[in-house]
């Protein structure tokens, strides 16, 4: 089809330009047009979808034909995988497979999800080689390549072409370079699409009395929130603490408080640095951003400061709030009758919400954070097997077979998984939801996925949670955890740091690029 | 022969042997020597690598850049989380050391009579210590929780709606801390001040109460002033372990909210475990062992002679 439109464009041009007769032009123009008619009738008929299978599931052919070759080859017939804990259900459903047709018997050590960074980089000192695969979030590929616990893929990415950046099914850009390389290099392969995006309860959004009075307080009509402003409005409106029902659901618990923080400040055009690794969220972006979290509190639920991301789900699913920010697992949980009894069905989702800039214009970021993907541990005893093992689960098919087991929490990363989804993700998302992931991931802006990155994301949740507490001042709080920033960066190394910070600068949208200055940076 | 074995004897040799004096060096070398290796060895390479800005996971331990007293200017001068959690710990210290103090003396002078009872409570009373920190850390943890029956019972004595979220102010946090520290070690003081007071000599009393000193002038005037040393040395005890406080803190709060009840212990931890500073964590360590020392010299300096006396 695309070379049918391109000799049309060609022949246009052609006649324009008088380079042939009218009849010529007819003629030809009569068989590309049965060209094409063939050419659709193909695409859509069962050969059709069997040739394009066929070319989307070629990273996952070449993976398994690397696999068998790399099993049998093993003499230690076991791979063993550190994971974090509750993502377990994306995997085990091909245990079985790997074990049969491959002899190969996958093992998963499960570790709570803050402490795989540390397991990683204990093991990068204890050399034990008990892991095989390793599975962290985008955070860690930086101090971990650096380290030497993991191999660098991009080899045999380039060997076994696992597809990463193909414009139908590869990972999604931003993300696919935020989270899966490190200066350029493949450090991992995405497997989990965390980003953040927006629930609000569908059934809340239609009810008529609601429409009316919430039109009549506050002067336009009821719906999904499209910026800050209009999100606490929504919030102060849907409260209802007399019967547990809350305005939102989104978190001032200790480790998940920052990104509440850094989804406020990238909406507003600020990134974490500037171009010369100077602190920047100490601005009045930032101390915008603070008394914005600081303004709703008053509106969320009153576990918002001991929430986990499964305490959220199961609170959000048990009908108790009216929005909440969630991963795409948590639409996934509140979606299916068996994890969200009040919320299936009752679910309207959207993108972050946008902020005002400056100049009047409204910028929509989103936050791309935690992340998990695959990493091969470079003490592992088969390592090629490793690898073919994160190849495999991570490739379009595959993993888009994997995604919709409720048991884990990967979530949506490539393309196709959004755009073309098989029946499975649209019976788990909703073709909508998935749509909004897509409209969300291509505006995201990472987390600290550089050298040091989990001391920058630790300094900076200490302090906005002691703000959050009354224990700071929004201002006294970023300029104490941009103090800790200054820190970190002189003893890592400004030159180390700022590389890599470049490095994720330049692949952001473009909108975000130029409202936060990106644009300029060398 | 005679005289040969004479002279032998006398000069503390035995017949074609080493003298005693060398035969007391040689039986004591094997504990000299793993003195110092697991003693001396690791405490000077810890101090070595303080100075470097060694990191396991970037070199190896002799490929290490030496960089004299960077580490502990950073540490003393612009490292505000460090500073602070040493004042943290110091504040937390003098509150628990306080509590535990008064509350263990008044217990022990409750013991001192005999009530129907007394040896059950006495064991009642001493079990806390004996449970493992991280088990009370996590008890309390529980019953700090937002439902949990400490604040079911506020809300009980003083309405709904009255009980506090423990762990998301500061200042409760602490509160907390201090709560199920002293509930945990008040029993050390107690047991230590109980065993002093028994030990009390009787005339001294008997002659204070005869020439019509009351109770209360009793106690603060002849018992008190004998009971020094023993409160100094449970005070010296109790204080150097507390410097050390992880367990309870890491399993009630992780140092929150915010950093608000970071501990000395818990920043180091962070540095060595979570980060990989091990140089860094290791020049902090040694600040506080330092501070450690003189504090230990000064809650000593009152009694110190008189430690010293009563062991020559």
């Amino acid at each position: 089809m695309q070379s049918n439109r391109a000799k049309i464009d060609t022949l246009c041009a052609e006649y324009d330009a008088g380079g042939m007769d009218r009849r010529s032009f007819l003629k030809k123009m009569g068989f590309l047009g049965v060209a094409a008619v063939v050419a659709n009738a193909v695409s859509l008929s069962s050969l059709g979808a069997t040739l394009a299978f066929a070319q989307i599931s070629g990273a996952e052919e070449r993976a398994w034909e690397l696999a068998k070759v790399a099993a049998a080859k093993a003499t230690k017939k076991t791979l063993t995988l550190l994971i974090p804990t509750g993502s377990i259900g994306n995997m085990t459903p091909y245990v079985d497979k790997w074990k049969n047709e491959l002899g190969i018997t996958l093992e998963f050590i499960e570790e709570p999800d803050e402490v795989v960074h540390t397991k990683g980089m204990q093991e990068a000192v204890a050399k034990t080689g008990r892991y095989d695969v390793m599975m962290p979030t985008a955070m860690s590929y930086p101090d971990w390549i650096d380290s030497g616990v993991i191999y660098d893929l991009t080899e045999w990415t380039e060997k076994y072409q696992p597809d990463l950046f193909h414009k139908e099914w590869g990972v999604v850009f931003p993300a696919s370079h935020h989270a899966q390389l490190y200066n350029g290099r493949v450090a991992g392969l995405l497997n989990d699409g965390d980003q953040i995006t927006l629930l609000c309860r569908d059934d809340y959004l239609k009810n008529p009395e609601k429409q009316k009075a919430f039109a009549d307080k506050y002067g336009y009509p009821l719906a999904v929130p499209s910026t800050w402003a209009e999100y606490y409005n929504l919030a102060e409106f849907m409260h209802d603490p007399a019967n547990k029902f809350y305005g939102s659901l989104e978190y001032r618990s200790p480790y998940y408080v920052k990104w509440m923080f850094m989804q406020r400040l990238v909406s507003k055009g600020r990134l974490y640095f500037d171009g010369d690794m100077n602190p920047t969220f100490n601005s009045e972006e930032g101390v915008a951003a603070l008394e914005d979290m600081l303004k709703m509190n008053q509106y969320l639920h009153p576990d918002a400061f001991s929430f986990t991301w499964s305490s959220n789900y199961n609170a959000f699913g048990r009908g108790e709030g009216f929005m909440n920010i969630v991963w795409p697992s948590g639409f996934k949980y509140s979606k299916a009758p068996s994890t969200g009894p009040a919320t299936t069905g009752k679910i309207a989702a959207t993108v972050m919400p946008a902020d005002t800039l400056k100049d009047g214009t409204k910028l929509y970021a989103g936050l791309f954070c935690w992340g998990y993907g695959y990493a091969v541990s470079r003490y592992s005893a088969n390592p090629e097997l490793a690898y073919a093992y994160a190849q495999w689960m991570t490739s379009p098919t595959i993993g888009a077979d994997a995604i919709p087991y409720l048991g884990g929490y990967s979530d949506p990363y490539r393309i196709n998984h959004m755009l073309k989804p098989t029946q499975r993700l649209i019976d788990t998302y909703s073709p909508e939801y998935l749509q909004t992931l897509y409209d969300n991931m291509v505006n995201t802006v990472p987390d600290f996925c550089i050298p040091g990155g989990f001391e920058y994301q630790d300094a900076l949740d200490k302090q906005v949670h002691a703000c959050m507490t009354g224990d700071k001042k929004p201002k006294e709080a970023l300029d104490d955890a941009a103090k800790a920033f200054e820190r970190i960066t002189r003893r890592i190394g400004k030159d180390k740091v700022k590389k890599s910070w470049l490095a994720l600068a330049k692949n952001l949208a473009e909108p975000i690029r130029k409202a936060s200055g990106a644009d300029k940076w060398s | 022969m005679a005289e040969n074995t004479m002279q032998a004897t006398a000069s503390g040799r035995p017949p074609g042997g080493l003298s005693r004096g060398a035969v007391v060096r040689l039986l004591t070398l094997p504990g000299t020597l793993v003195s110092l290796v697991v003693l001396v060895t690791p405490l000077l390479v810890a101090l070595y690598m303080s100075f470097t800005d060694w990191s396991p996971t970037r070199s190896s331990f002799f490929d290490a850049s030496f960089v004299g007293f960077d580490n502990y200017s950073e540490l003393t001068i612009y490292d505000t989380r460090f500073l602070y959690a040493v004042l943290r710990t110091l504040c937390i210290a003098a509150v628990c050391l306080g509590l535990e103090f008064v509350i263990g003396l008044g217990l022990a002078v409750l013991f001192l009579r005999e009530f129907r009872g007394k040896s059950l409570l006495f064991s009642a009373f001493l079990s806390p210590m004996m449970i493992l920190p991280v088990v009370v850390g996590y008890t309390f943890w529980m019953l700090f929780q937002s439902n949990g029956p400490i604040n079911q019972i506020v809300e009980l004595c003083f309405g709904p709606g009255s009980s506090p979220e423990w762990f998301r102010s500061a200042p409760l946090a602490v509160l907390a801390v201090v709560i199920t520290e002293v509930w945990h070690w008040t029993p050390l003081f107690f047991l230590i001040l109980l065993s002093g007071l028994n030990a009390v000599p009787e005339n001294p009393v008997r002659a204070a109460v005869i020439l019509g000193a009351s109770p209360r002038q009793v106690f603060w005037r002849v018992v008190m002033p004998m009971l020094k040393p023993v409160i100094v040395v449970a005070f010296v005890i109790r204080t150097m372990e507390i410097i050390k406080l992880f367990d309870e803190v890491y399993m009630l709060t992780r140092g929150g909210p915010g950093s608000a009840t970071e501990t000395i212990s818990l920043y180091i931890y962070k540095l060595a475990f979570n980060d990989f500073q091990l140089a860094y964590g290791a020049a902090a360590a040694f600040l506080v062992l330092l501070g450690c020392l003189l504090l230990i010299h000064l809650l000593l300096s009152p009694v110190r002679d008189q430690l010293l006396k009563g062991g020559r």
